[in-house]
This record gives C-alpha cells, sequence and structure tokens, in this order.
C-alpha cells in the first residue's frame, strides 16, 4: 500500500492538511486516497441529498469502503479554454465573453481561474489566479482569427491542473473541428485518465459547405455540420472524466451551457476511498452505482495508479 | 483574273477582320470588365475586385467572349497576346474572387468564380499545357485547397493536373500531400476526408518527385514520415539525414517526427531528446512543446509538462503562423504565397 501511496497518478490525491478540517474527518485521517467526482440525475433532474452509504463503488471490480467529503469543502479550480478561431468572430464572440464573464460571477471566494485561447496557437491568457479582474481583462482582449487547435488546447488545460486539494473543472468551448493540433485525440484522452480532472465541453454547430467536382465543374454539394466530428472528440474526452458535452444552438446558448455547467460541478458528490485489495499500479476501471436509490451515476471511467 | 477576283476578296477579307480587331479591341479596352482585369494586373486588387463584384454574369460572359475570341485570332498575332495577357490577368481576378467567397461562405460565388477561372485556364492550357503560368495557376489553387482542407476538390483538381507524360516535382509533391492529409484526416482524426488517403501512392509521389528534384527536402522530409507512419524503418533513415544543412523548419520537423516514433515504440529517452532538439531549434513553434509536455505528463512528471505548457503557451507576441506543422499538416499550402506572386508578376502589365 506504501508504493501505492507514495507513486500515484493524479487521481489520487493527496488530501492531508490542505484540507479543511471537515473534509479531513469524512476522510481516514492524514491518508492518500482516491477522490471519484459523481453526478446523478434522474431524467433531466439532478438528485440531491445522498450520502456515501447510497453509492456502490468498485475498483477493478473490488467493493471499497467509500466516504463523502463535501463538495462546500474543496476549493474549485476552474480551467477555461476557449476557442477563438475565425468561425467565433462577430457576435459568437460577443455571446462567449458575456457568457465567461457570467460564469465568473458564480465563483466563490477560494476557488481559482485560468483562462486559455485556442486558434491557431493555444495561449494561455490568464494562469490559476483568484483574481477575477485578471480574467475578466483577459475576457475583454480575446480576438478571433485563424484555425482550432482544439487537442492541444484540451491537453494543455488537463496539463496546467498540478497537484493541489482543490477540485478541477475544466471547461472547453468550441464550435468546431480540429484543424491545427499536433497530438492525436488518442494523446489527449490517454493524458485525461492521468489527471483528476472532470472535463466540460460546450459545442456550438458551425455549418460549412461540402465542395466537389462533378464533371470538370467544381460543385458545392450540401452543407454539413461540423460538430459532430468535434463532438465524438469531446464526448469521448469528458466521458471518460465523468464530465459530458452540452450542445448549443446559437450564440444566445452559450451563456446557458456556462451557467449550467458550473451549477452542475457545484452539485456533484465527491466520494473518497483508500483502495484496498486492488493492485497498486496500472489502470484501475471504476465502477460507480447507485445502492437503492434510482438515477443515472456519470464517474470518470478509471484512474492510472504509477 | 482569279488572281485579281482573290486578291479582291482577300483584300475584303483582311478590311473586315481589321475592322472587327478595330472594333474588338476599343470594346475590350472600354468595357468594364476589361477594365477590372487591367486593375487587378496594375496591383490594384481590392479595386478591381470591387468592380467584378459590381458586375452582372452577363456582362462577364460578354466579356469572356470578346477575350477567347481575341485570343483565337490567327490573323492578329499581337492582338491575340493582348488577350492572352487579359486572360493570364482575369484569372488570377476570378481566382481571387472565387476563394474570397469561399471564405464568406458564399458557395455560389466560389463556384461561379472559380469555374470562370478554370474555363480560362484550360483556353491556355489546350494553347500550351507547360506553360509557366498554368503550371503555376495550378499549384496555387491546390495549395489554396489544401490550405482549406478541401481534399476532394484537390485531389480531383489534381488528376485534371495531372500530365501523363511527366509532372513537374510540385506537383507530385502537391499530389503526395494530399494522400497524406486524407490518410491522417481518416486515421488520425477519425473523419472522413473525402479521399482514399493512400500512403503508398504518397510515396510514389515523394520518390518521383525526388527522382526529379533530389533537392527538394520537402519532398525527403514527407518521404521520411509516411514510411515512418507505415512503420517502415527506412523512414527514421530518412528522416535522420535531415541534419545542419537543411533548413530549420525541415530540420525541426525531421526531429518531431523522429521523437514521435521514439515515442510510440517507447524510448521515453530518445522521444524526449528528439522533441527537446526541435524546441531548441525553433522555440516559437508549439508542437513540439505539445509533444514533450505530453511526454512528462504521461510518464508522471505533472509539474515539467505544466511548466512546458506555461512556456509555450504563455509566450507573448508569437505569431500564430510560426509552427511549422500547422503548415506541414496544410500540404503545399505555405508554398501559395511564392506561387501567388509569381503569379502576379506573371501578370504585370
Amino acid at each position: 500500500m506504501t508504493r501505492l501511496h507514495q507513486a500515484c497518478a493524479a487521481a489520487i490525491v493527496v488530501v492531508g492538511a490542505a484540507l479543511p478540517p471537515t473534509a479531513q474527518q469524512r476522510f481516514r485521517s492524514g491518508t492518500v486516497g482516491v477522490r471519484v467526482d459523481v453526478l446523478v440525475a434522474r431524467g433531466q433532474e439532478l438528485v440531491r441529498g445522498l450520502k456515501a452509504t447510497d453509492f456502490e463503488l468498485r475498483d477493478e471490480g473490488v467493493l471499497q469502503n467509500v466516504s463523502e467529503i463535501e463538495v462546500e469543502q474543496i476549493p474549485l479550480n476552474l480551467i477555461l479554454a476557449v476557442d477563438t478561431s475565425g468561425s467565433v468572430a462577430g457576435e459568437r464572440m460577443r455571446s462567449l465573453v458575456q457568457a465567461g464573464q457570467s460564469l465568473l460571477n458564480g465563483l466563490r471566494a477560494g476557488d481559482r481561474v485560468a483562462l486559455l485561447s485556442f486558434s491557431t496557437r493555444v495561449r494561455l491568457l490568464a494562469p490559476l489566479t483568484p483574481s477575477r479582474q485578471q480574467i475578466d481583462g483577459a475576457f475583454t482582449k480575446l480576438t478571433a482569427q485563424g484555425a482550432t487547435s482544439l487537442r492541444d488546447a484540451a491537453f494543455a488545460a488537463l496539463a496546467l491542473r498540478e497537484t493541489d486539494p482543490g477540485r478541477t473543472l475544466v471547461l472547453i468551448f468550441s464550435d468546431g473541428t480540429d484543424t491545427a493540433s499536433w497530438l492525436r485525440a488518442a494523446d489527449v484522452i490517454d493524458a485525461a485518465k492521468r489527471t483528476d480532472s472532470v472535463v466540460y465541453a460546450v459545442a456550438l454547430a458551425e455549418r460549412r459547405p461540402l465542395v466537389n467536382i462533378s464533371g470538370g465543374r467544381i460543385i458545392v454539394q450540401r452543407d454539413t455540420t461540423t460538430v459532430q466530428e468535434a463532438g465524438k472528440f469531446l464526448e469521448h474526452l469528458t466521458a471518460e472524466t465523468g464530465g459530458r458535452v452540452l450542445f448549443a444552438n446559437s450564440n444566445r446558448d452559450i451563456r446557458a451551457a456556462f451557467t449550467e455547467t458550473l451549477a452542475e460541478f457545484r452539485e456533484r458528490y465527491v466520494l473518497s476511498y483508500t483502495p484496498a485489495g486492488v493492485s497498486p499500479t496500472g489502470w484501475h476501471r471504476l465502477d460507480v452505482k447507485l445502492k437503492v436509490t434510482s438515477g443515472k451515476v456519470t464517474a470518470r471511467r478509471g484512474y492510472f495508479a504509477e | 483574273m482569279r488572281t485579281s477576283a482573290r486578291s479582291a476578296v482577300g483584300a475584303v477579307v483582311i478590311v473586315v477582320v481589321l475592322c472587327r480587331a478595330l472594333a474588338a479591341a476599343p470594346q475590350l479596352a472600354a468595357s468594364s470588365y476589361t477594365e477590372a482585369i487591367d486593375l487587378y494586373r496594375q496591383g490594384e486588387e481590392e479595386l478591381a475586385l470591387k468592380k467584378l463584384a459590381g458586375l452582372r454574369s452577363d456582362e462577364i460572359a460578354r466579356g469572356r467572349d470578346a477575350l477567347l475570341a481575341a485570343l483565337a485570332s490567327k490573323r492578329q498575332e499581337a492582338e491575340s497576346e493582348r488577350a492572352a495577357a487579359a486572360i493570364r490577368g482575369a484569372i488570377m481576378l476570378h481566382t481571387a474572387q472565387s476563394f474570397a467567397a469561399l471564405e464568406r461562405n458564399n458557395n455560389g460565388e466560389f463556384r461561379f468564380q472559380l469555374a470562370l477561372a478554370q474555363s480560362y485556364i484550360d483556353k491556355l492550357a489546350s494553347l500550351d499545357r507547360h506553360a509557366p503560368f498554368v503550371r503555376t495557376w495550378r499549384l496555387l489553387v491546390l495549395a489554396i485547397l489544401q490550405e482549406g482542407m478541401s481534399l476532394a476538390v484537390a485531389d480531383q483538381f489534381a488528376r485534371h493536373a495531372h500530365d501523363s507524360r511527366g509532372d513537374s516535382p510540385e506537383l507530385l509533391l502537391a499530389l503526395g500531400a494530399t494522400e497524406e492529409m486524407g490518410w491522417w484526416i481518416r486515421h488520425e482524426e477519425d473523419a472522413d476526408p473525402g479521399v482514399k488517403g493512400d500512403l503508398r501512392d504518397a510515396e510514389r509521389h515523394y520518390r518521383q518527385a525526388l527522382i526529379v528534384a533530389p533537392t527538394l527536402t520537402e519532398a525527403r522530409v514527407r518521404l521520411g514520415r509516411i514510411l515512418t507512419l507505415r512503420e517502415d524503418a527506412e523512414g527514421m533513415k530518412i528522416l535522420g539525414q535531415i541534419g545542419e544543412s537543411a533548413e530549420a523548419p525541415f530540420q525541426y520537423l525531421a526531429r518531431l517526427f523522429e521523437g514521435d516514433v521514439y515515442e510510440k515504440h517507447g524510448d521515453i529517452a530518445e522521444a524526449e531528446r528528439s522533441y527537446t532538439a526541435a524546441v531548441t531549434l525553433l522555440p516559437a513553434a508549439q508542437s513540439a512543446y505539445m509533444a514533450l509536455a505530453h511526454l512528462r505528463h504521461a510518464r508522471g512528471a505533472r509539474s515539467e509538462a505544466a511548466q512546458d505548457i506555461r512556456s509555450t503557451a504563455g509566450a507573448r507576441d508569437v505569431p500564430d503562423l510560426s509552427d511549422p506543422w500547422f503548415w506541414y499538416a496544410r500540404g503545399t499550402a505555405w508554398r501559395g504565397r511564392g506561387y501567388n506572386e509569381q503569379l502576379r508578376l506573371m501578370i504585370r502589365p
């Protein structure tokens, strides 16, 4: 067990003196454990008021003894990665800035925010900071042009999360497919498995012409919605971390989607346990269920112990 | 008698032709269409595009017919040459208008304008297939289509441009790049590129390009890359030959691709060395930093990975287009500006 404690992945978080006393009491004191962010919904409604005893958590099929940490006790790290490619210019950018600023209003004391933008390059506009003013200022400087390096940005957002006791929400906004990244989808999914960040995404449909040649003439066949391709990657990434993709149909929906994401993240349960009866290394598949209550449980699919 | 009659008829014909030519010449010079072309040729591109945008399609069609008729003139060599020069200008004007329309998602305009340019080019190609203007224009259109990732169009366009008697190394490079891009999108991005994306075809084109132009470093880098994607050991050998004598962007790409191979094979130390070499070569480029950060993140060096991200993403005043990988992934797009400049020189009055 000691080896596990010393060499665990980011999914296994050091929970010691940095946690508020209430949270520590819910853990075995001064130990290292696995923390799992869990969302429970019944239909469109979130299920609230559950206790650790309502959950059944299996690590590699082995039933674990879980505790619950009060979400309120853990500071939030919000890492925002927003698409600023050419297609976002104009009204969409204005909606995005408003949505971002509105999101800042939902943060609490002790929460920190980082802002990344991505187009042809990924740019870190503000590192994790408690200063709303800094982020607000960065938002107002956003400009839209260039290609879309979605996968590189998603990885950058995941990699910026360092070991601290906070819960990390990565929120990605994009309106198109990747056209500039070096990293492959599998690379980013792999990185997601090695962190405890929960990734949410807000994807907006973008229509582009599909051009072809027929009889020596160039013709535009029809419009195609590229969000489906971006959606495949984002759905895979978010599902891996226990988050989800919210599809916005118009610019006006971005703000509501951002607000909903933060509200939903705050309604999640944080379960913790000290792994027992499992290998100290490698990929650990997680299964989280409700014992009695009905509802759909969404949680990360597993974690790496290294 | 017969001779005099013949002379008389001949004289009448000459007079008629001359009259037509004289009548046609002022018409060409005076029409708004030819004015737009002249403006473009003189470098007044915005004005020219604005003027063209103000023309009705029937005015353009009449102007085009007049130009083509003048080009076909067998008796007036000077007029034919003037018409050919105007046609080259018209091709560039319509091409610029076409791609500007595509950027605005105006599909009808894009189609109309490019079809016009294409009809002119076909006419010029029927007179001289190897004319530098015809060859360079096709390369330019391919570069722009590859930049926009319109691979299905690029593929068919390239097939149309293909010459069974031998292609230029630049066209072979473009043909190979279309296949390579298609393969990448299909296999690594899980999307349908609209083309087959055959690395064997890409290999064939790159090897042919290198036979014609052995110093074409880009073909060598691309050949090395696709061989590594096919897990052919020759790929690393070729990439290893891209040394200090090559331009920095090609060296950068070679080290980046080598790192990718080492990483795939689990040789983390060598991969890190290759990525670091790429970062050292071009610190403003982002792809090698991303590769390095990912490698470090995967081996548990989270702080180093986060620092790599902060270094590259936090760098200020770095131009967006400073990464060779960005251009590599767009086939021959980076050559587009050069082709455009060559063509603009060719159409100057």
